[in-house]
């Protein structure tokens, strides 16, 4: 088991190195002279261009070395916990501490849409199936095809709308980030979990259907269990297998789409800051916050993967 | 007993044949009755006029301003009320439907094109290749979407707009200067990076597949040339899926771009689209809902048409992967 | 050897009577099966009558699609939605099982009626030890204690002649080779002790030389348990060696009975005629065309009367087509359904 582990965790070190450097240099070439931009705004604009101050941050920035250079220094100096400065907000923070400072709450908020999203997606998705093609299976899985297919930036305002506004059911959401069970918590996390809910409910569905028809679920029958005991011991095991990884998979792709849910809930989180940083041109956090993002993404996908073979004994004994 | 050298006179009258229909007579036939896909479909075309004919249907032109009537909810004179600039909403929809689909039949028609490419290439190139292609295509799907596609979008515009103004020197074409096109050529390109993801996994693994099924090998044995083989029975297989997948794909390149606007990185303003418009009706989405949830809506109606037109496809194109 | 408490465990229940040991153990009469599709009704099964006594091991032969898995899983009562059981009785050691309740046909699953499925890759559970799925029904039907039950399992692991059975009893069904997984698919058909064994084409997915190991293993545990078997096939060959008597069916109805013996040398339906001449011997001039069945057999979408073969059958007349053939005798225990049977 712990082998596999292994396994799958050296698997995902090439990728991770890999979408850092694309990320780190496209950003890097993208951004444009940051020594020029630094030396335009920092210096006195009266004396024209200072060709001096332009060197001391080219020197600074370590500007001058290849690519590829840079980018090891930079990778080095992630793992020690820097990643660089942000140069576009005021004082130059480090981009380490603003990120420390978003994340836990957008932590927070996918993981209650994520529990959001299991509570509700799948127990859909296992009534669609055992009223397969029934008219609860129809409702049930156009229902949550209408609402993920509504952008998150729109259903978040819509709702927002009635909820708050209209119908007053939950108090005024303006001011962002109230804690992971504040009531101000329940909006945004379910807008959140909608994004996921189609393919959740879809999955499980599927899943638990394919299991119904197959031929060891009808042996386990031919020995005379009852549908109860079929389904605890031989067909929730195996159903599960799908839904883990979608769950996991939707908890990864939930972080993605934070960055416009934050924008319309005022929280400032991880999603905020990103797209605070896209829009100003903030190179460095936003280099800093795909490798952050790309971590947590493994991290939930390792956490599948654990998952999966303490389920699939297939996965764990097979090399 | 030798039952070998008969054959009986009404062997072809076999009793009770059911009905044999095409492949493609039963898809068409199954898709006819699937009522979603059909409303799904309907909406599309009215898009597609709404959009062709955007200026004529429009009561008026997108870029006026009547300073006279701001922020007006809808009524008579403005069916979707009008903006903070005296714009009317209901012909910056309109025009925002024609961004919307111009934009993303780009994105789809260039991500199922390299995708196919990569994809075919992949798969009959197999060995090394094809598995450092299959690791690219599960790099770029780790990330979140919609932050690859921002992430290229901030990251390249200069690069393209200075492409840009350079060409226009060298060339003198008015458009180079446009930037709203400039914003337009980058977003294509930024989520035409992510979109071949999906075309191209499809692809290889129908080739892979296909390549392996015995029917192409006992047609090699027959002596067959691997064009012919990929003609007359890699395409039509393919076909089915890619249907489904470019189907799809449109609605999700429209959430893109959309997406892409939202934030503020994708199609500046003036350029019309419906993303833009809800990121610029937020601010007062209290007082003035109509300017968030006009071109929201739309966006939501249309993206939701798609989807069911794309399920609709394929439920009617693949049969063995109907839902139960 | 077999240890006697490995006998006691497979031995059925007793017999309780000389009569119930002269009673059939699977008496069938007329059974209809349907299932209402999109298009329209498929009989899958019309008006099949069987007896099988106990000790039989009885052949069920046809091409696929005739009817003979419909068959097998309607003697469970286990057939999937929507098809459903539309006429006939099933009488399972004198008990009408169409009569009882669910919770009563559970009750027989496993000690009085067993199945042993075809591909056993898929009959077993992937994410369960296969021991344990042997295990499930002593525990289930016989009250066994989870120790028990295991000690059982093994037992009955070395009796199919699956090698090293403690370790294999934890192990999962992708960890056996493709014959030991079928060994421990009749194992866990066996364990409680079944009157009737139901053999779903035990042997189409293995190759040749397994197939002959596990058909003699099928062999020696009906000689040692007594119980009946029903062997599902479209192999004649594996009929030929194994089973005494011999049901020939084709669109859902059985065509022709009888020991096997007799069928095969002298067949009375034209079906059966060529089915046995389109079989390849290894021995045979292979210059010669290939003996086939011209045509395919029907859709079974609402049939109507007159006999199913008829499109292929050379002796077809009117009366074929209009009256579906009852059965008639050849001999004592040999019947046939066709009109013109005697123009052989």
């Amino acid at each position: 088991m712990l082998r596999y582990l292994i396994r799958r965790i050296l698997s995902m070190i090439p990728l991770l190195i890999v979408v850092t450097a694309f990320t780190f240099i496209v950003g890097q070439y993208g951004a444009g002279d940051l020594a020029a931009y630094l030396a335009g705004t920092r210096g006195d604009a009266s004396k024209g261009f200072d060709q001096e101050l332009y060197q001391k941050f080219r020197q600074e920035l370590g500007m001058d070395d290849p690519i590829y250079v840079r980018y090891g220094r930079w990778l080095w100096n992630a793992m020690h916990g820097d990643l660089g400065r942000s140069y576009v907000m005021m004082g130059d923070p480090p981009v380490a501490y603003l990120i420390k400072n978003a994340v836990p709450q957008s932590l927070q908020l996918c993981l209650a849409a994520l529990f959001l999203v299991t509570i509700i997606g799948v127990p859909l998705g296992v009534l669609a199936a055992v009223f397969s093609n029934g008219l609860l299976d129809r409702v049930f899985v156009s229902g949550s095809s209408i609402l993920s297919s509504i952008p998150s930036f729109v259903l978040a305002p819509v709702a927002i709308i009635l909820v708050v506004v209209r119908l007053k059911l939950l108090p005024s959401v303006g001011v962002g980030w109230h804690g992971l069970f504040a009531k101000e918590t329940i909006l945004p996390a379910f807008c959140l979990a909608v994004v996921g809910l189609l393919n959740v409910v879809r999955t499980t569905r599927v899943s638990i259907l394919e299991v119904l028809s197959q031929e060891y679920v009808r042996a386990a029958r031919a020995r005379g269990l009852s549908e109860r005991l079929v389904v605890v011991k031989h067909v929730v095991r195996n159903a599960s297998l799908p839904i883990v990884t979608v769950l996991g998979m939707t908890g990864a792709g939930l972080l993605g789409a934070t960055i416009f849910i934050e924008q319309v809930f005022n929280i400032q989180g991880f999603g905020m800051m990103v797209s605070k940083g896209l829009q100003r041109g903030d190179i460095m956090t936003v280099t800093g916050a795909v490798l952050v993002s790309t971590v947590i993404v493994m991290l939930f996908s390792l956490l599948v993967d654990l998952l999966y073979g303490l389920i699939d004994p297939r996965v764990r004994l097979t090399k | 007993m030798d039952s070998s050298s008969i054959a009986p006179a009404d062997i072809t009258s076999v009793r009770r044949t059911a009905k044999s229909r095409s492949f493609w007579d039963d898809a068409i036939y199954k898709f006819r009755h699937n009522w979603a896909g059909m409303a799904g479909l309907a909406v599309f075309i009215l898009l597609c006029l709404a959009a062709i004919f955007a200026k004529q249907i429009a009561p008026y032109d997108y870029l006026d301003q009547d300073w006279k009537a701001i922020l007006q909810p809808p009524s008579a004179a403005h069916i979707m009320g009008t903006d903070d600039l005296g714009r009317d909403i209901f012909s910056r929809v309109l025009m925002g439907g024609r961004t919307a689909l111009m934009v993303a039949a780009c994105i789809t028609l260039t991500g199922a094109i390299v995708g196919l490419l990569v994809g075919a290439f992949s798969a009959f190139a197999g060995g090394k290749v094809d598995a450092v292609v299959v690791w690219v295509i599960d790099a770029v799907m780790t990330f979140p979407t919609i932050w690859l596609a921002a992430f290229v979008s901030v990251a390249t515009a200069p690069t393209l707009k200075n492409s840009a103004t350079s060409l226009y020197q060298v060339t003198g074409w008015d458009f180079l200067k446009n930037d709203v096109m400039i914003s337009y050529a980058v977003v294509v390109f930024a989520i035409g990076m992510i979109n071949w993801t999906w075309p191209a996994r499809l692809v290889r693994s129908q080739v892979l597949s296909l390549r392996e099924r015995e029917f192409v090998e006992a047609t090699l044995a027959l002596g067959a040339s691997v064009k012919w083989i990929t003609m007359k029975h890699l395409v039509p297989n393919v076909l089915g899926s890619m249907i489904v997948l470019v189907t799809l794909s449109f609605g999700s390149a429209m959430l893109f771009e959309s997406s892409l606007s939202y934030l503020g990185i994708g199609i500046r303003p003036p350029g019309a689209s419906w993303g833009a418009m809800v990121f610029q009706g937020m601010s007062r989405v209290r007082t003035h809902p109509h300017l968030v949830l006009a071109p929201g809506i739309t966006l939501a109606v249309v993206v939701l048409a798609l989807q069911f037109l794309g399920d609709a496809l394929n439920d009617a194109l693949n049969p063995k992967s109907q839902k139960g | 050897m077999i240890e006697p408490k490995t006998m006691q465990a497979l031995q059925p229940e007793p017999f309780e009577s000389q009569a119930a040991r002269e009673r059939p153990v699977l008496d069938v009469r007329n059974l209809q099966v349907r299932y209402p599709m999109r298009d329209g009704l498929v009989t899958a099964l019309d008006g099949l009558s069987i007896k099988v006594m106990p000790g039989e091991i009885v052949g069920m032969v046809g091409e696929s699609g005739c009817g003979k898995s419909t068959a097998a899983l309607s003697f469970m009562r286990l057939i999937p939605r929507p098809g459903r059981i539309t006429g006939g009785e099933i009488l399972l050691d004198g008990l009408d099982i169409l009569k009882l309740s669910d919770k009563e046909m559970r009750n027989l699953r496993g000690p009085s009626v067993a199945m042993i499925f075809q591909d056993a890759l898929t009959a077993l559970d992937p994410t369960m030890p296969v021991g344990k799925q042997i295990a499930e029904p002593l525990q289930l039907h016989k009250g066994l204690s989870a120790a028990a039950a295991r000690a059982r399992a093994i037992e009955l692991f070395g009796h199919v002649g699956i090698p090293d059975p403690e370790r294999r009893f934890g192990q999962y069904s992708h960890e056996f080779s493709g014959g030991m997984r079928q060994r421990a698919m009749i194992a866990v058909a066996l364990s409680c002790g079944p009157h009737l064994l139901l053999a779903d084409e035990p042997t189409t997915a293995l190759d040749v030389t397994v197939q002959r190991q596990i058909l003699s293993l099928i062999r020696q545990l009906r000689d040692e348990m007594g119980a009946a078997v029903i062997l599902i096939t479209h192999d004649v060959g594996v009929v030929a060696e194994l089973c005494a008597r011999v049901i020939v069916m084709y669109a859902g109805r059985a065509v022709e009975t009888g020991p096997t013996q007799k069928v095969f040398t002298h067949p009375a339906h034209p079906y059966t005629t060529g089915l046995l001449g389109s079989t390849l011997e290894l021995t045979g001039d292979r210059s010669l065309p290939l003996n086939v069945i011209p045509g395919l057999p029907p859709e079974l979408i609402d049939l109507s009367a007159g006999c199913a073969f008829a499109p292929r059958c050379l002796r077809a007349a009117g009366r074929c087509r209009e009256e579906t053939p009852a059965l008639e005798t050849v001999d004592p225990d040999h019947q046939v359904a066709c009109w013109r049977w005697q123009e052989a």
